[in-house]
């Protein structure tokens, strides 16, 4: 049992990132070209897709899905959440 | 092994879902060949490449979705007022870039793409059905690919951690959602794999083989590779010379036949079978011999990237981890294929032969194709990851090969460490690569 937690937590590892935020990526050059789609402009996708202002940089992800007023796009964002717990649980019965 | 499938399916779910529309090489083009399709007419190929992506003079403004700015998302809202305005505009000859690529990857989208606008679907949701078409491709290649694990690995915690690392690896996820015929030359691919695997080698099973072999030649060129690969496997069954060329013939002929609607689409159109200078985007150019065998050197040395796209290479190959990490994920990932790969030759079973003489045939084809297009048509554009997918199994299973040679046959601990790694990836690449390029 312990060993099943402890390879689940490193596995998962990437995921804790997500509550700590991106203030750390942001003093990371972002790899690509300068030209980010940092944020979509298209009206069609907006209920679909988190818009990042500028307001929002620099705040940790799992608070930027929540930090939107469309409630489209806040479920948008638990639902992704759902999805990754889920998936953990899948996890801890595959280790 | 139910539960591994559902994480892989919920683990597709959401790459869908966050890759945004059009952040694949050459999805806008994909796209509107698709939506040409769909209304019934198959995309010229323009005439000019110089032009930027011209998609029909009147249509251009509706579709056009490679701008100055890198990449921008087309305005699914003009899309939108040309699908309603469509019968009051003269569009000319649509075309796209793509339309050089056989038709049926674009058939099946089409279909999709129909079948969304009959239900009144908006734009963008038109788009995201569309890209169900490569998630069925995907998911059916996952099926025919577990079945060839089945014959190759009786440890069954080796198969699974193979498996995983085959279905969750960014760049296989990231050609298996966008909008582009490369999943679908794996799907066939893996089909024809699986049918010389399953089936035995006789004149009635040739026929099945060869329309395989012809229906992944109509979704793209590269699947050229699996004509001498058949030939290869045929002398490799030790079967008698007699029976070598029947079955080479039959399958040959098959393989033609299939192609014959589409040569004569070319000629009609193009007046030759196959369309040449305009797919390789340049002219040709008189140049000295002594350029092949540097063209050639830089062609291999520039097969590095394509081996480093499947350390997470996304968007248009424009979004990618830190060196610190892609570097070492390639450097071990082409050390452990060329360890499996030479020991693979010491091996005479059927998925050895077929592993090896894919990768060997593909590669060559390259080889040959990028080497004349960097000598002779002064291209700048290198051979991507996602050309190579037809043979990513193959890959797989020499660096699960070149795995158990060092770990001295583990196999339990390889599948394990496998699946493990893999899922890790995963998510870094989900979290550190994906999100922070599109999100934040």
């Amino acid at each position: 049992m312990y060993k099943k937690i402890v390879i689940t937590l490193i596995v998962i590892l990437p995921l804790f990132y997500i509550f700590v935020g991106y203030p750390i990526a942001q003093r990371i050059p972002v790899t690509g070209t300068a030209n980010s789609l940092r944020c979509f402009s298209v009206d069609s996708l907006k209920p679909f897709f988190m818009c990042s202002h500028d307001k929002l940089q620099g705040v940790p992800f799992i608070k930027h899905i929540f930090v939107e007023m469309n409630d489209l796009q806040n479920g948008f964002g638990i639902l992704f959440l759902l999805v990754i717990f889920i998936q953990i649980l899948l996890l801890v019965s595959i280790v | 092994m139910k539960i591994l499938s559902f994480f892989i399916f919920l683990s597709y779910l959401v790459f869908f879902i966050v890759l945004p529309p059009f952040q694949n090489p050459d999805e806008p083009s994909h796209y509107e060949t698709v939506y040409w399709t769909s209304q019934g007419f198959y995309p010229y190929i323009p005439n000019n490449l110089t032009t930027p992506l011209s998609y029909g003079r009147n249509v251009e403004k509706y579709f056009d979705a490679t701008t100055k700015d890198s990449y921008a998302i087309p305005p699914f809202s003009k899309i939108a007022k040309f699908s309603q305005n469509s019968g009051k505009i003269s569009i000319g000859k649509p075309t796209s870039i793509q339309a050089y690529n056989p038709p049926v990857y674009y058939i099946v989208a089409a279909i999709l793409l129909r079948l969304s606008q009959l239900i009144k679907m908006n734009p963008l949701q038109q788009f995201y059905m569309t890209r169900l078409a490569s998630g069925l491709f995907y998911f059916g290649t996952l099926v025919f690919a577990y079945k060839i694990l089945q014959k190759v690995h009786r440890d069954e915690a080796l198969r699974k951690g193979i498996f995983v690392s085959f279905a969750l690896n960014p760049l296989f996820l990231q050609s298996a959602i966008g909008i582009s015929p490369d999943i679908a030359v794996v799907f066939f691919t893996t089909v024809f794999f699986c049918l010389l695997l399953y089936l035995p080698v006789k004149l009635q099973t040739t026929i099945p083989v060869g329309l395989t072999a012809g229906v992944a030649l109509l979704c793209k060129i590269s699947a050229i590779f699996l004509l001498p690969l058949f030939v290869t496997f045929l002398f490799y069954k030790k079967m008698a010379g007699k029976e070598i060329i029947q079955n080479s013939i039959v399958f040959l002929s098959i393989v033609f036949i299939t192609q014959v609607p589409w040569f004569l689409f070319n000629m009609i159109r193009y007046h030759t079978p196959v369309v040449s200078d305009i797919a390789l985007g340049t002219t040709s150019q008189k140049v000295s011999l002594m350029r092949i065998p540097y063209g050639f050197i830089a062609t291999v040395w520039g097969m590095r990237h394509t081996f480093m796209h499947f350390s997470g290479f996304l968007g248009w190959n424009n979004v990618f981890p830190f060196s610190i990490i892609f570097i070492p994920f390639t450097v071990f990932f082409i050390l452990f294929i060329i360890i499996g790969f030479f020991h693979t030759f010491s091996k005479h079973d059927d998925v050895s032969i077929l592993s090896l003489w894919s990768v060997i045939y593909l590669l060559v084809f390259f080889l040959i194709f990028e080497t004349d297009r960097v000598v002779f048509h002064n291209a700048g554009w290198e051979i991507g990851g996602r050309n190579i997918l037809p043979i990513f199994m193959p890959l797989v299973l020499f660096v699960s090969e070149g795995l158990r040679m060092f770990l001295r046959k583990k196999d339990i601990l390889i599948g394990k460490v496998l699946i493990y790694f893999s899922i890790f990836y995963y998510f870094f690449i989900l979290i550190f690569v994906l999100i922070p390029r599109y999100y934040v």
